[in-house]
């Protein structure tokens, strides 16, 4: 089955730029660029890999993480952090609240395409925490 | 409500159910108010539901915050700390005579767990058990199984207290303040006792210091593909089956009793009096503090061609957060040591205090990876990336990198590809007054790459 992958940004351009790269992998992409939105949507129907930015109005990547990690259903969901915060107490935070891997931006489309493959190919692989 | 309950899962979201706007906030809302580690309440009246308790009953278990785990092993220790203090709780509570008037079991955010009964619904058949001795057996319980899962002496450091305390209702005061000042009672009695205890263990180090009864240990330290042997880190202990000795537990006393100069100082004296045969001809890392570095008494000339008649070739390993806060304050010292003939580690780094700030500042030799990172990198891509871009800084700087706590063979293998030239763990030797180099298995042959 065609991996699913959901990614969240409040930049659309990001959101639709991470889709271009995925979907030209054979992923099967969503996204949304309201991080409230993007997290219902991942409670009810949990993809194979969230791509998930972390400074947002209203909720942050870091927040949603927790979140997803709280839930039976989403608590082993591969979470990729891409986010323009790349110091080493970022990665750090991503990994405290659960998240399975950090790519920074800006990005290089082999780097996000490489890790969402290994990502979803073991979609039941936990969170770090 | 009986406390394996408190775990529940708030709401299974089920394509039946979709969750709609306003259960974003309340999953928020739970989020703050139940800890993610120990899955306990922060809010312990939440759970009382506004009840007035006639005779409440509060068992205050709490970690010692003496040895300051959590800074000293990291995050991820003091996770596991927590997990399985909170689970023992759970395990054990449901056992006591007074488990029938089990209101909640709270964390207070930090180091302590508040479990409350209605004391008035004691079990009746039941002998036996004071609340004090409630308390007495579930720190008991903590400490064992503490042990079980850590088996590191520091659990005797981390001094896990209980106290008990029965507060009768009394119908003038709010029952939530009635409550709230009872958590905050429990809390102070266990405070005084932990302090009673810190005064006698400076007085344990005293004796200690003054017996100069520190000890020396070396541990190897290699290069990940070879194993050629680059140098030794000289490590300090306490009195062999002293209860102070590993030097987490001898700093973090020190520094409660004031004690931190006069510790270094015998340490870095213990260290070049017994250099072993094996680590004179190899570089020699010394742990050393910002705070001794730039005391008069270590920079003085005398002092320093001593060390340096001692051993040669001594690298000054410093902590990442030492350097970040400290720096332009010593920056003339740094120069003066390299001047005479010392280089520089850093240690601990990616620990996370300050990014990669220090390392730019100090420019120096070698970058110790910090063991929290080292650990189950192989299964952990965030460590991965973390210490690939500490590999990256390092080439730009000249420095090279030292991956330290190697345990497992799948570590080497993953820091062999990396790119990571030396390392240091229980698998190329402990630490000990005469070292041993082993040379680990997967090692030697070449790995199959898939």
């Amino acid at each position: 089955m065609t991996p699913r992958v959901f990614v969240v940004d409040d930049d659309p351009a990001m959101v639709e730029a991470v889709m271009a790269v995925l979907v030209h992998d054979g992923f099967e992409v969503d996204g949304a660029s309201d991080a409230a939105e993007a997290l219902r949507i991942v409670l009810r129907n949990p993809p194979d890999l969230v791509v998930l930015d972390v400074n947002m109005p209203g909720l942050t990547g870091w927040e949603i993480c927790d979140i997803l990690r709280r839930q039976p259903r989403t608590a082993g969901l591969p979470v990729l952090f891409l986010t323009g915060r790349g110091e080493v107490a970022d990665r750090i935070t991503a990994m405290q609240v659960g998240g399975t891997d950090h790519l920074t931006k800006p990005f290089r489309a082999e780097d996000l395409r490489a890790r969402a493959r290994v990502l979803t190919g073991r979609s039941a692989t936990k969170g770090v925490r | 409500m009986k406390p394996t309950q408190r775990r529940e899962p708030l709401r299974i979201v089920s394509r039946e159910a979709p969750v709609e706007a306003p259960e974003i906030e309340k999953l928020r809302l739970e989020s703050l108010l139940h800890d993610p580690v120990t899955g306990l309440t922060l809010h312990p009246f939440g759970d009382l539901k506004g009840e007035r308790v006639a005779n409440l009953g509060v068992i205050y278990v709490q970690l010692g915050r003496f040895a300051g785990v959590e800074s000293l092993y990291g995050w991820e220790l003091y996770d596991r700390i927590l997990r399985v203090t909170a689970a023992s709780l759970r395990e054990d509570v449901p056992a006591s005579p007074f488990a029938p008037g089990f209101l909640t079991m709270s964390f207070n955010g930090s180091d302590g767990v508040f479990v409350l009964f209605d004391l008035a619904r004691r079990a009746p058949g039941k002998k036996g058990g004071t609340l004090e001795s409630e308390a007495a057996r579930l720190r008991l319980g903590v400490i064992r199984r503490l042990k079980q899962a850590l088996g590191r002496s520091s659990v005797d450091l981390m001094h896990v207290h209980a106290t008990a305390l029965a507060v009768p209702d009394d119908p003038r005061v709010r029952p939530g303040r009635n409550v709230m000042r009872a958590l905050a009672e429990a809390s102070r009695l266990a405070d005084a006792r932990e302090s009673g205890e810190k005064k006698s263990f400076v007085e344990r180090l005293k004796a200690i210091l003054s017996g100069r009864k520190l000890r020396a240990v070396f541990q190897p330290i290699v290069a990940v593909k070879t194993g050629q042997v680059l140098g030794y880190e000289a490590l300090i202990r306490g009195p062999q089956d002293h209860e102070l000795e590993m030097p987490d537990d001898l700093f973090a006393v020190a520094r409660d009793g004031d004690l931190l100069l006069e510790l270094e100082s015998l340490c870095i004296e213990t260290v070049f009096s017994s250099l072993p045969r094996v680590a004179r001809g190899k570089r020699l890392f010394v742990n050393a503090s910002s705070r001794l570095l730039t005391h008069s008494v270590f920079l003085d000339d005398r002092n320093l061609a001593e060390m340096k008649r001692a051993h040669g070739d001594v690298v000054l390993e410093l902590s990442e957060k030492e350097v970040v806060f400290n720096y332009p304050a010593f920056r003339e010292v740094v120069a003066r040591l390299r001047a005479a003939g010392f280089g520089f580690a850093i240690d601990d780094a990616g620990s996370g205090y300050s990014g990669l700030e220090s390392i730019v500042q100090l420019r120096p030799e070698y970058v110790k990876v910090a063991h929290t990172l080292v650990s189950g990198l192989q299964a952990d891509r965030i460590k991965r990336e973390i210490i690939g871009s500490l590999a990256a800084l390092a080439r730009r700087i000249d420095a090279e990198l030292i991956a330290e706590g190697i345990e497992d063979p799948a570590e080497l293998a993953s820091l062999e590809d990396l790119g990571v030239p030396w390392g240091q763990g229980f698998l190329f030797g402990r630490p000990a007054a005469r070292p041993v180099v082993l040379r680990p298995p997967a090692a030697k042959p070449a790995r199959p790459r898939s």
